[in-house]
C-alpha cells in the first residue's frame, strides 16, 4: 500500500480532532505532538484515543496519514525544488499547502522537518520527491 | 588558432577564443547569425537568435559558446522546424523565497540590492548575463527566471527592476546588412580584437573605437550584402560615407517590459529601466518590425485604416508580437503615431513572458494531478485488475471478466473497493439543523441506526451530488457523497456551516470501505461475525472478521449488499479474511465496469455521467427525493418554480434488442433530434440492451420509440432489474 523507499514515507499513529477551538486551545496532547491544521481541528501525531472536553468532538484516530522526518539538511533540496509556499523563519511552525503538487503538512523544527500526507498520495509523493531531489538544481 | 576548441555553424566549424559568446566567435569569423541586421549584444534585438543544439530563438549574443554545439541558422523569413525529438529529460525547477528580488546585477540593481540587505532583507540578483534571465513577473509576486539548469521560481515581497535600457536600432533602408552595430556592440567586439574595418559611426560613436563619428540623420545604409557606405542627411544634403562596419549611436530606450507587466504588483524601476526613452525620428521607409517584418508602409497601412492607438497597431500589424517583443520597433511606434499626429503614447502592454521558452522549460515542475490510490490498490494490481483513474482515483476497471464480475454479484457474493466515496461526520447540537438547510430530504425523521439516499442540490434546485445521509444519534451524523463529487460537496457544506453550531470532519481519506454483494453477502458476514444482521438502510458498528467497521446496509448493485467502513490500515487483512471466508461461495471482487452495468440494469443514476448542469429532481424523475413540506432547504424556491413549468425532457430507461447503444450516442424521433444516451450497456441479466438518456417531450409527450445508431430504443420504466427491489431488501 505504502511504497515510498526512498522518502521513507511511514504511515503516522495520529488522532484528528475536531472541535471548538477554545477547547482545542487548551487540548493537552500529552507524548503527542499536536499540529493545528485548523482553527477547530488538530493532528495530533503521535498518540490515539485524546480526550477532548467538547461534547460534541469528533476524535478519530486517522490511519489516513504518512510522514517522515527529515533532518534540515536532508529536507533543503526537496523544499527547494517542489515546495511552492515561502516558508516561516520562525521554529517551530506547521506550513501546509501544495509539495511537488500534492497537499502536505510541513512541521518545521529548528533541525528537523516533519512531512505529512494522506496515505492514499503517499506513494505519489514519494515518486515526486525522488525524482526531483535526484536532479536537484546544483 | 589552430587549437582552438569549435562548435558548428551551418555544418561549418567554428574556433572559439577564450569566452567567446556564440556571437563573438561567429562575428570574428565573419559569419552573421541571420545574415544581416544591426547587433547590439543586449538581447534586445532579433538580428543574432539561431538555433543551439536543438533549442531555437537562442540568442547567440548572450550564450556562451560551448566546445561541440551545433548551431543552426534559422530559416530566412520563416519559423525553425520543431525538433524531431526533444527528449524526455524533463527540465528542473527549483522554487526560492526571498524578501526581495533584484532583476539586473548593474550599478543600479547592486545598489538596490545592499539597500535591501542594509534592511535586513534577503535579497535575490537575478542577472540575465550571469545566466539567470528572467522572463516573467506574475502574480506573488512571483519571478520566474531561465537558466542552464533548468528554472527557477523565486517568491518574493518585493521585485527591484534594474535591467537598464536598450540601444535604439535603425529603421531605414538597408538596415538589415551585415556590418551594422550598435556602439555597445561595436564597444565589445573591438574590446574582444575582432576587427570592424573601417568604422563610420551614426550619433553618439563608440568609446575607444577608432571611427569616423558623422552627425546628421541616418537615411539609409548601403550595399550588397554588407554595409558599404552610410548615407545621412544634413542641412546641405545627403552625405556618403564608406565604410566597412556602421555604428549607431541613436539613443536609448528603457528596458522595462517586466515592469511593466507587473501592474498593481509591489515591483518598482530604477537606474536606466526609470529612464526618459528617445523617441528617434519617425522613419519614412524601412523595416520597423524585424520580428513580423512591418515596415513603415504598412503601419501608414493601418494608420489610415482608423488604427490610431498603440495597442490597436500592435494588433493590426503583430508588431511588437515577436522575438524582441517590441524591443526594436516600440520607440518607432510610438514615433510614427506622434509623427502622424496621435500624442505621444505610452508603451504598449508588456505580458509574459520577455523570451521565447521550450515546451519543456515551460513545463518545468509541473506535475499531472494527482490521483490517490485506495488502501486496496496494491491488491488490484496483485490479481491482475486494469487500472484507470476514476472520478480522481485509481480504481480498478476490471479484474479481467466483467461478466463473470457481474455473475457473482447477481447470483453469488463480491467485494468492490468503495473506498473512494466521500465520508464527513457532522456532529454539534445543531448538526440537524445544518442538513435539514442543505438536504430536500426530511433529516429530522432519519432515526438513529437508520440512513437515507438524499440528493444535494444548489440555489438553482439543479442537483450536483448524492449519497447517503446515516444518523447515529441526536447529535451526530454520518454523510457519503460520489467518489469525484466529494471535494465540492465538502466545500458546499462548510460553505453553509458558519451559522450553525457543528464540528465537521471529511473521513475520505481515512477510511476504507468495502462493498460485500450478493446474495450471499449475509452468509459471508455472518461468517465474519456479524452476529445480528441489519435491515435495509440500516447502519451499525461491529467487528468483522476482527477489523471494526460501520457497517451500512444498502445497495448500489440491486443485490443485497453490505458497506464495511473501516480504517484504511486493516483494510487489506479484511478483504483477504473475506476473500477466504468466501471462497467456497465463489466469491470474486468487482471492478468499476460491472459496477456501472449492475448499478445501470437497476436504473441508478450517476451523478456527472447522468445528469448535467440543469438536472432537476423531477427531470432525474427522483420528486420522490425532495421533500417540500419539511420546511426551507436549499434550491426549494427553485423547486418549487421550476414544478409548475412544463416538463421539456427526462431521463428515462431505454431497451434495444440485439446489442447495446452508447454513451453519447444522439436519439433521433422522425428525423428530430431529441436527446442522447447517457449510460449503455448490455445486460445477460436481462438480455437486452439497457440504457438511460435525456429525452425530449414531442408534442406534450415523451415518445415510445427512438432511434439510436441503427437501433429502435424503446422506453421502459425504470428500473429495468428488480423492479420491486425484492433482492436488495432481502
Amino acid at each position: 500500500m505504502l511504497e515510498s523507499p526512498a522518502l521513507g514515507l511511514q504511515p503516522l499513529v495520529a488522532t484528528r480532532v475536531v472541535a471548538r477551538p477554545d477547547v482545542l486551545d487548551r487540548l493537552d496532547p500529552g507524548e503527542g505532538l499536536a499540529l493545528r491544521t485548523a482553527p477547530d481541528e488538530v493532528l495530533v501525531v503521535g498518540r490515539t484515543s485524546i480526550v477532548v472536553d467538547d461534547d460534541h468532538a469528533i476524535v478519530f484516530d486517522d490511519t489516513g496519514w504518512a510522514g517522515v522526518w527529515l533532518t534540515r539538511e536532508q529536507a533543503a533540496p526537496l523544499l527547494a525544488t517542489a515546495c511552492e509556499f515561502s516558508l516561516p523563519t520562525d521554529r517551530p511552525a506547521l506550513v501546509q499547502g501544495m509539495v511537488a503538487q500534492i497537499a502536505a503538512k510541513l512541521w518545521l523544527e529548528p533541525d528537523r522537518v516533519l512531512i505529512a500526507v494522506p496515505v492514499a498520495t503517499a506513494a505519489e509523493f514519494a515518486a515526486r520527491a525522488a525524482r526531483l531531489t535526484g536532479a536537484a538544481l546544483q | 588558432m589552430p587549437d582552438a576548441a569549435t562548435f558548428k555553424f551551418d555544418g561549418v566549424a567554428v574556433p572559439i577564443s577564450g569566452e567567446d559568446t556564440l556571437l563573438d566567435a561567429l562575428l570574428r569569423h565573419d559569419i552573421h547569425p541571420t545574415g544581416g541586421g544591426c547587433l547590439c549584444f543586449g538581447g534586445d534585438c532579433p538580428h543574432c537568435i539561431a538555433t543551439v543544439d536543438g533549442i531555437s530563438y537562442v540568442r547567440t549574443c548572450q550564450t556562451p559558446a560551448t566546445p561541440g554545439s551545433t548551431v543552426i541558422p534559422h530559416p530566412p523569413g520563416g519559423d525553425p522546424p520543431l525538433p524531431p525529438n526533444a527528449g524526455t529529460e524533463p527540465v528542473q525547477m527549483r522554487h526560492e523565497h526571498a524578501d526581495v528580488v533584484v532583476i539586473g546585477g548593474g550599478d543600479a540593481g547592486m545598489a538596490a540590492s545592499a539597500d535591501a540587505e542594509k534592511g535586513g532583507k534577503r535579497t535575490a540578483i537575478l542577472d540575465a548575463r550571469h545566466g539567470a534571465e528572467v522572463i516573467g513577473i506574475y502574480a506573488g509576486p512571483l519571478v520566474v527566471a531561465r537558466t542552464a539548469s533548468g528554472m527557477r521560481h523565486v517568491m518574493c515581497d518585493e521585485v527591484v527592476v534594474a535591467t537598464g535600457a536598450a540601444e535604439i536600432q535603425p529603421v531605414c533602408p538597408g538596415a538589415d546588412l551585415r556590418g551594422i552595430f550598435t556602439v555597445r556592440a561595436a564597444e565589445r567586439l573591438h574590446s574582444r580584437g575582432i576587427d570592424l574595418g573601417t568604422v563610420v559611426a551614426v550619433g553618439t560613436g563608440p568609446q575607444g573605437v577608432p571611427a569616423t563619428v558623422v552627425s546628421g540623420e541616418l537615411v539609409r545604409l548601403e550595399g550588397e550584402e554588407r554595409v558599404e557606405a552610410v548615407v545621412v542627411s544634413t542641412g546641405q544634403g545627403e552625405e556618403r560615407w564608406p565604410c566597412e562596419s556602421a555604428v549607431v549611436g541613436l539613443g536609448f530606450t528603457p528596458r522595462d517590459a517586466l515592469y511593466r507587466m507587473a501592474d498593481g504588483l509591489p515591483v518598482s524601476v530604477v537606474g536606466a529601466a526609470a529612464g526618459t526613452a528617445t523617441i528617434p525620428p519617425c522613419p519614412p521607409a524601412g523595416v520597423v518590425c524585424p520580428c513580423a517584418g512591418v515596415t513603415v508602409e504598412q503601419l501608414q497601412a493601418v494608420w489610415e485604416r482608423g488604427f490610431h492607438e498603440m495597442e490597436l497597431v500592435k494588433r493590426a500589424t503583430l508588431a511588437g508580437t515577436g522575438t524582441c517583443q517590441g524591443g526594436v520597433c516600440l520607440p518607432y511606434l510610438r514615433s510614427f503615431l506622434a509623427d502622424r499626429g496621435a500624442e505621444l503614447q505610452a508603451p504598449f502592454t508588456a505580458r509574459p513572458m520577455t523570451r521565447q521558452l521550450t515546451m519543456g522549460e515551460v513545463a518545468a515542475g509541473q506535475e499531472l494531478r494527482t490521483h490517490p490510490r485506495t488502501p486496496l490498490d496494491g491488491v488490484h494490481r496483485s490479481l491482475g485488475a486494469r487500472m484507470d483513474r476514476i472520478g480522481g482515483w485509481w480504481r480498478p476497471w476490471t479484474y479481467g471478466d466483467t461478466a463473470a464480475e457481474c455473475a457473482a454479484v447477481r447470483h453469488r457474493v463480491s467485494l468492490g473497493d468503495v473506498s473512494t466515496l466521500g465520508k464527513m461526520v457532522v456532529s454539534g447540537p445543531d448538526a440537524e439543523a445544518m442538513l435539514q438547510r442543505i438536504y430536500p430530504t426530511d433529516i429530522a425523521t432519519i432515526k438513529p441506526g437508520r440512513s437515507r439516499y438524499a440528493l444535494m442540490l444548489n440555489e438553482r434546485g439543479y442537483v450536483f451530488d448524492d449519497g447517503i445521509v446515516a444518523r447515529v444519534d441526536e447529535t451526530r451524523l454520518l454523510l457519503t457523497f460520489t467518489t469525484g463529487g466529494a471535494s465540492l460537496a465538502e466545500m458546499w457544506i462548510r460553505d453553509w456551516a458558519a451559522p450553525f453550531d457543528v464540528r465537521i470532519m471529511n473521513t475520505t481519506m481515512s477510511l476504507g470501505a468495502i462493498n460485500v454483494t450478493g446474495p450471499q453477502a449475509r452468509t459471508l458476514l455472518h461468517r465474519a461475525g456479524l452476529a445480528t444482521d441489519l435491515p435495509y438502510m440500516g447502519h451499525t458498528e461491529a467487528i468483522v472478521a476482527g477489523v471494526p467497521c460501520t457497517i451500512f446496509r444498502l445497495s448500489f448493485t440491486g443485490e443485497l449488499s453490505y458497506e464495511l467502513h473501516h480504517p484504511t490500515d486493516r483494510s487489506v487483512e479484511l478483504w483477504e479474511r473475506l476473500t477466504e471466508l468466501g471462497e467456497d461461495l465463489e466469491i470474486m471482487p468487482h471492478g468499476i465496469e460491472a459496477l456501472t452495468r449492475l448499478r445501470l440494469e437497476k436504473g441508478h443514476i450517476l451523478i456527472g455521467q447522468d445528469t448535467d448542469f440543469d438536472s432537476t429532481a423531477r427531470r432525474l424523475h427522483h420528486d420522490w427525493a425532495i421533500n417540500l413540506d419539511k420546511g426551507d432547504f436549499i434550491g426549494r424556491q427553485a423547486v418549487i418554480r421550476t414544478n409548475q413549468i412544463p416538463l421539456d425532457k427526462m431521463l428515462v430507461g431505454f431497451v434495444t434488442d440485439e446489442q447495446a447503444s452508447f454513451e453519447g450516442a444522439v436519439l433521433w424521433h422522425d428525423d428530430r433530434y431529441v436527446g442522447y444516451i447517457t449510460s449503455a450497456a448490455w445486460s445477460p441479466t436481462l438480455d437486452k440492451g439497457v440504457a438511460l438518456g435525456w429525452l425530449d417531450v414531442v408534442d406534450g409527450a415523451l415518445p415510445d420509440h427512438v432511434q439510436v445508431a441503427g437501433l429502435i430504443a424503446t422506453r421502459a420504466p425504470l428500473p429495468f432489474y428488480d423492479p420491486e427491489g425484492v433482492r436488495a431488501r432481502a
